[in-house]
């Protein structure tokens, strides 16, 4: 399997192998992330760049696909950084909702109130089409949203750590928490529990 | 306290410990209202559920079969050798 070729033999490898060898999984990793398929490919894209050009510093260590991936993970994160960055100037975090159907009324009282669930956690956990479910909805949610809540709830990342990754401050990190979570549980009482 | 505020420090104490004063007004707030009682249930049920789910469960719902498109993948090889090339 190539993913446990060494060191030397990645660095006298025509680069353009790598493509075949590794495309697919990058891709996957990406789009696990995120959405939008040409961003995806563009961000595999400047990884297999970045690799090329920094190829003397694998040293053997680890996989060569792990190399890869990390690569990648911090370019995912860039692009968030600066997708986050563009709409915190854009309107400000820490007021109301950007919405175009906001979940509150002007008197902070909920539009619809939500329903009772009868859900079997493990259950749930489980059932494959509840989690098509879910990544359906969390595709359906502005891509840096659903970013930080994966990386709060699946990944347990902490809030401080999410701070450093995005650059932004913890009321940030809290805001952007909240609202996925407020349209994740919308989503998914109309998509699943309803 | 507003249902819009309630919601958003039952989401924060997730994140942060709530002061004395919150976490009073919170649970009396709780306490009268039936749709912040269920959102705060929910809220328990996604955290517990998104924290078990396993990473492998979500990679292959997301994208298990995705591969490069053929133009991208020519696009990419091509980038890289004539990186080589300069090299
Ligand atoms: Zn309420």
């Amino acid at each position: 399997m190539a993913s446990t070729q060494t060191k030397e033999q990645i660095q006298s490898q025509d680069p353009a192998e790598w493509v075949d060898l590794y495309g697919d999984m990058l891709l996957r990793y990406a789009l696990s992330r995120m959405r939008d398929r040409d961003l995806a490919e563009d961000l595999v894209q400047e990884t297999f760049l970045v690799a090329w050009k920094n190829r003397k510093e694998f040293a053997g260590r680890s996989r060569f696909s792990t190399w890869l991936v990390a690569i990648l993970r911090n370019k995912v994160a860039d692009h968030f950084r600066r997708e986050g960055r563009r709409k915190s100037s854009s309107l400000d975090e820490s007021e109301g909702e950007p919405e175009s159907e906001p979940l509150f009324s002007k008197w902070g009282k909920w539009k619809r109130s939500p329903k009772s669930w009868s859900a079997s956690p493990a259950e749930l956990v489980e059932n494959r089409e509840f989690w098509v479910v879910v990544a359906g909805c969390l595709g359906d949610m502005p891509a840096h949203l659903a970013y930080v809540l994966r990386l709060r709830e699946f990944k347990s990342a902490k809030t401080k750590d999410i701070c450093s990754l995005l650059e932004i401050s913890s009321s940030n990190v809290s805001v952007r928490l909240h609202r996925a979570r407020l349209l994740l549980r919308r989503c998914l009482e109309e998509k699943w529990f309803s | 306290m507003k249902c819009s505020h309630a919601t958003k420090l039952l989401s924060e104490a997730e994140e942060r410990q709530l002061t004395g004063r919150e976490r009073l007004r919170l649970r009396f707030h709780v306490f009268v209202c039936t749709a912040c009682r269920r959102f705060k249930k929910q809220l328990g049920l996604l955290r517990l559920l998104l924290t078990e789910a396993s990473p492998k469960i979500l990679a292959a719902v997301y994208a298990s079969d995705a591969t490069l498109s053929a133009s991208r993948r020519q696009e990419i090889k091509a980038l890289l050798r004539r990186a080589a090339e300069e090299s």
